[in-house]
């Protein structure tokens, strides 16, 4: 899981792409950050609703961190989809079955961003090898929460904690069994 | 002139208690616990509300040089801390509670921020507020001078988080600390 994250826990406001916080830690830290994730990614995998809007966003774009996310093998975990546009993209209907699978299959890392509903049934499931978050300096107060309530209790070991120039701070972690 | 200080251990998930008012998965070990008394030693008044009181009162008990008292041990970071405690006055913000029952402890029935900006700009010391409701309502006024939050590496799913909902702020990182158990410090100031 990669994800920027406020003090309060959301990871976007109220309005569904509402991340204007993100301006708060974006710089060229983040970005070169980013392109190193990226670049030890063999697939990026996404919910349906984090899967339109990052579609629209870069298929137009370019630089660095747009060839790499247009160019890299995608999985959208959605029951409704019929297609999926996006260069390089896989539908994917039962995410829990299908990603312990995909898993196994290659050698790379791959990446959830966003995706606030799939993120929910891949920590219910267990599936996640390593939480990643940029925590930034700002209590939004409302909005959608990046770890929503009822989650089941779980440990963690701290793998990397690294301030950032802007005031964020990149936290990552392992989950541990008690 | 002091600082208001909200200094609190939360869960990454961010809260301080589960649902069920359970924090044992907070405990500092002895490494965070010195260092939490480090970033307390000039304080100088605390401020609660009822829940915080109820468990912190326990500190009236337990002795500033060796071992005895109420709960086992104690550590030396326990000591320490026993003497920051007794040192500091202390303010109980309670509608309901009909006594308090430690030394240097009064009970007020409302917070009310302008007092408390004022006692904080004319004091040498500073001023530790906690509990997340009676913090929620100071930062609501935007009081708070400095955040010391400390992230347990675990994650509860529930329960009573350190930041209310509908607060809004922007802050400054002011620096980071790594703990042997996995528990990260981060220091923030009010811009």
């Amino acid at each position: 899981m990669w994800n920027v994250v406020t003090l309060d826990g959301y990871f976007e406001g109220e309005k569904p792409w509402d991340l204007n916080f993100h301006q708060t830690v974006w710089g060229d830290e983040l970005e070169a950050y980013s392109i190193e994730q990226l670049k030890t990614a063999d697939m990026l995998i996404f919910g349906g609703k984090t899967y339109a809007g990052m579609a629209e966003y870069w298929a137009g774009e370019t630089g660095e961190v747009a060839e790499y996310m247009n160019s890299l093998q995608k999985i959208v975990c959605s029951t409704t989809l019929k297609a999926a546009e996006w260069n390089n993209t896989t539908i994917v209907q039962d995410a829990v079955t299908e990603i312990p699978k995909l898993k196994k299959e290659g050698e790379g890392n791959m990446f959830v961003f966003g995706s606030g509903q799939l993120s929910d049934s891949l920590i219910k499931a267990n599936l996640f090898d390593e939480y990643r978050l940029c925590v930034a300096p700002v209590f939004l107060g409302k909005g959608h929460r990046l770890f929503d309530q009822g989650l089941p209790y779980q440990k963690l070991k701290l793998l990397t904690e690294r301030p950032l120039q802007t005031g964020g701070v990149i936290l990552m972690y392992s989950p541990v069994s008690d | 002139m002091g600082k208001l200080v909200y200094l609190i251990t939360a869960s990454l998930d961010g809260y301080v208690a589960d649902k069920d008012g359970n924090f044992g998965w907070a405990r500092p070990t002895e490494e965070v616990h010195q260092f939490v008394n480090d970033q307390l030693r000039n304080v100088g008044l605390i401020l609660m509300g009822r829940n915080l009181y109820e468990t912190m009162k326990i500190w009236d008990e337990i002795p500033t040089e060796g071992t005895g008292g109420p709960m086992d041990g104690p550590s030396p970071a326990m000591n320490d801390y026993a003497r920051i405690w007794r040192g500091a006055k202390k303010i109980v913000y309670s509608k309901t509670l009909a006594e308090v029952t430690t030394a240097d402890t009064t009970l007020e029935r409302t917070f009310d921020p302008e007092v408390i900006k004022k006692l904080v700009d004319e004091s040498d010391r500073d001023v530790d507020i906690g509990g997340p409701h009676l913090a929620a309502e100071a930062i609501k006024a935007g009081i708070i001078d400095e955040y010391h939050l400390f992230i347990a590496p675990v994650m509860i799913g529930d329960g009573n988080p350190w930041l209310q909902k509908g607060l809004q702020a922007k802050l400054q990182l002011v620096d980071t600390h790594t703990f042997d158990n996995g528990t990260v410090h981060l220091h923030y100031r009010k811009i």
